[in-house]
């Protein structure tokens, strides 16, 4: 047992591939069967993901949920800023620019709206409880803008 | 070949977050400023660049398309590693701000699938 818990720390990433796989695989099985794709794999495996996070929180009592177990450590570089930017990145590529100008004005308008509509609104609502240091709202605020525009690329860009 | 792919990704990351760092920089806050937006922009043009050339492979492409399937299960992976347990004791307050700004954005969904309605037959 201890050589396989070594093991899997020494192999985080790899072992955080897995891991993440089952997450997808199972989130897509309760999709499919209990909410007859009503709700998306997709959100049911985040939701999942927020769960393991509270877990190992509990469990730890660290602040980086379940990377700090030390078996899932690797969650920390797959989920982390460097591989989440290269991954947003990359979604650029599907765009191109002749789709881009056929979704037009409201194409960029949902863009603009999703972007800075949700951040400010997220500040706002930050102000009115009296959180008011910039790095907090700015960090709060964004927490919102990479997952709906995403979303909001798909939906607007991807299938005109 | 897959890494021709991999490689024009990571020159765009490269190349946007370095200006986006520099911006920051230059208008004296501590943080990147639009590097993601920078090196999104920068794709978009090398891969219409590309397409007219005729240069891009299905190899290359699948290069570049592998990181965007990628994107879900990274933010999976992102999710787990949030500080849930300070979300939860910290009470309404977090909730509210992760609840309202979704429903804010539903609520955009309809207008603006009205207006696109109104687009498509003019």
């Amino acid at each position: 047992m201890e050589i396989i818990l070594k093991f899997l720390e020494k192999n985080g990433l790899i072992f955080a591939f897995l891991s993440v796989g089952m997450i997808t695989y199972f989130s897509d099985f309760i999709s499919d069967k209990l909410t007859r794709k009503k709700i998306p794999g997709s959100a049911i495996a985040i939701l999942t993901g927020l769960l393991l996070a509270y877990i190992g929180g509990v469990v730890s009592g660290g602040e980086k949920g379940i990377a700090d177990i030390k078996i899932f450590s690797g969650f920390s570089v797959l989920g982390g800023a460097m591989l989440r930017d290269f991954a947003i990145v990359s979604t650029a590529m599907g765009a191109s620019f002749l789709v881009m100008r056929k979704a037009g004005w409201l194409g960029i308008l949902s863009l603009l709206l999703g972007c800075y509509f949700l951040l400010l609104a997220g500040c706002w609502w930050l102000m009115q409880v009296a959180i008011t240091m910039p790095p907090v709202l700015q960090r709060l605020g964004r927490g919102h803008v990479p997952i709906l525009w995403a979303h909001d690329r798909r939906s607007h860009w991807g299938k005109f | 070949m897959i890494i021709y792919g991999v490689a024009i990704l990571a020159f765009c990351y490269i190349t946007g977050q370095l200006l986006g760092e520099l911006i920051g920089r230059f208008i004296g806050v501590e943080a990147n400023v639009g590097g993601v937006g920078f090196a999104m922009l920068l794709l978009v043009f090398i891969n219409d660049w590309l397409n007219k050339k005729g240069w891009l492979t299905k190899n290359t492409e699948n290069g570049v398309q592998f990181w965007t399937q990628m994107y879900i299960p990274i933010v999976v992976a992102m999710s787990a590693i949030q500080n849930v347990k300070v979300a939860v004791s910290s009470g309404f307050v977090a909730i509210l701000a992760g609840v309202a700004p979704v429903l804010i954005g539903l609520v955009a969904i309809p207008l603006l699938a009205k207006l696109a309605g109104k687009n498509i037959k003019s």
